[in-house]
């Protein structure tokens, strides 16, 4: 827990050397008990500075300190916004238009900032934003290890990885989970998991944090990250240059991403992925991602929820019966 | 004898030395304002073309041109990359300021290139685009009428400075 908060600190100085000066001297000097929480920091143009920690939010004052007074609070300045827009894109907004498209930057880091604005439309398509008001900028959960206690149910000893859907309502620490699943699998456990050839097809750049195309997270030693890809693309791309052993990918939910998985499954490599719901019911409700759950294609599912915090595991279902080999809940 | 001639040799090599001298200034002031375009040209293609991020951008532009003019690009990187929350526009507005008396860029040229300054990194590649091609322009512009008063010039200053001399020797003896 020592070294998760020392990590958290060095996360906020990293972030503050992207934020304009009076941001930083405010943040700079916010209490530790929520910095080692720290999750997103919120910058709203005319609005008041708020940090989110340990799922709760806290309003700021020009001293840095917790407020629920909103009169004191430090309302955030058209040239802070400015400001931290240009240090956030290197001043190089020229050179971020495909980012801004997607409405989200990456920082060296892996930091991931979403950016709120005007959008301009070209075609029907967003072309880029302009007018940015405002930032959310988050700090993703690095939490290696987490996954240790599910492995033995996605896993069989030395060879085995099997098709593994996590579904997860939002925030609850699913990429994460899928994460520290790639490191460990992609590493190998000793004894336990020999480590296999692993492809992330990163379409949101949230699983490795890319900068530049590097990972920002790590994502273990055979594994290759296509960034920004959009998955069904990226699937059948590394299914045929990259021969891996196991995909991961997060969020699917489209028609072409079920086409591509049933593709890498019939390729005979495995494919661990995510899906935002409550559990295995409402899943088998959604379209296109019920095709698979009927057709069996994954082995496993992973229910997470935040019942004991962010992370918890509901319960490890297997797929041919659909029934659990781990009922939760448990953190 | 020889001594008053040695000292009219010597007045009259001051002059013009002090002529050329002067004279020189709209030599340089033609060569900056080239070297500027030059710079603020290749800023265009590493940023509209390569993509590059502006401090990098800036860095291998100060590489490629010479002088105090080189001094804007880096500087204004160093600025950018040493991250203490200035925007692009602030940092290129203090250095060119710093940099105005060891040139002889006048305040026409400030005036351009701070407007230049106040865009740059700012927006999409098009208006990146527009903003070049605007400030380009207005230096040529410029440069135009350096070269018109170094070629009215050049030759006067020259030619003062050795009959300058010329006259005090006269007066003198």
């Amino acid at each position: 827990m020592v070294g998760e908060v020392k990590h958290r600190r060095k996360d906020l100085e990293n972030i503050l050397d992207y934020l304009s000066s009076k941001l930083r001297e405010i943040l700079g000097t916010i209490p530790e008990y929520i910095s080692c929480s720290l999750e997103e920091i919120r910058i709203r143009l005319d609005k008041p500075l708020m940090v989110i920690a340990g799922e709760k939010d806290y309003i700021l004052t020009e001293r840095g300190l917790p407020t629920l007074d909103i009169s004191k609070a430090y309302i955030v300045t058209k040239d802070d916004v400015l400001k931290t827009f240009q240090l956030i894109s290197d001043y190089s907004i020229y050179a971020v238009e495909e980012e801004l498209r997607n409405g989200f930057l990456t920082l060296r880091g892996g930091y991931r900032v979403g950016i709120a604005g005007k959008v301009v439309l070209e075609n029907g398509a967003i072309k880029t934003l302009k007018h940015v008001s405002g930032f959310n900028i988050r700090i993703n959960r690095e939490i290696k290890g987490i996954s240790k206690r599910i492995l033995p149910y996605i896993t069989e000893p030395l060879e085995t990885v099997y098709n593994t859907l996590i579904i997860s309502p939002p925030q609850c620490g699913k990429t994460t989970l899928l994460r520290d699943i790639a490191l460990n699998i992609s590493n190998g456990i000793e004894g336990y998991l020999r480590g296999k050839k692993v492809s992330i097809i990163d379409e949101r750049s949230e699983i490795a944090g890319c900068y530049m195309g590097v990972p920002q997270n790590d994502v273990g030693i055979r594994t290759d990250v296509i960034d920004a890809c959009p998955k069904a693309q990226g699937i059948l791309m590394v299914i045929r240059a990259m021969s891996p052993e196991v995909i991961v990918t997060d969020e699917i939910g489209r028609r072409e991403d079920v086409v591509a998985i049933n593709e890498a499954v019939n390729s005979g490599v495995k494919v661990i992925t995510t899906v935002h719901g409550k559990n295995l019911e409402e899943v088998s409700k959604k379209p296109h991602v019920s095709e698979l759950v009927a057709n069996g294609i994954f082995e496993r599912y992973v229910i997470l929820s935040k019942r004991l915090g962010s992370g918890t595991i509901e319960a490890i279902i297997e797929g041919q019966k659909y029934s659990a080999i781990l009922s939760g809940p448990i953190k | 004898m020889v001594i008053k001639f040695v000292g009219a040799f010597l007045i009259i090599s001051a002059t013009t030395l002090i002529g050329y001298i002067y004279s020189n200034i709209y030599n340089l002031r033609v060569k900056e304002l080239r070297e500027l375009q030059y710079g603020i040209q290749m800023l265009e293609t590493e940023m509209v073309y390569g993509y590059s991020p502006l401090p990098e951008a800036l860095d291998s532009v100060s590489r490629r041109i010479s002088d105090n003019i080189s001094l804007l690009f880096s500087e204004t990187s160093k600025k950018l990359r040493s991250k203490n929350g200035l925007s692009v526009s602030e940092a290129w507005s203090l250095t060119l300021n710093a940099l105005m008396p060891k040139t002889s860029l006048t305040a026409v040229e400030r005036d351009i290139l701070l407007a230049f300054g106040e865009s740059l990194g700012t927006s999409d590649v098009k208006n990146q685009s527009r903003n070049f091609k605007l400030t380009l322009t207005l230096l040529k512009q410029e440069e135009l009428k350096a070269v018109e008063l170094r070629d009215k010039n050049v030759k006067m200053y020259r030619n003062l400075g050795f009959l300058f001399g010329l006259a005090l020797v006269i007066i003198l003896i």
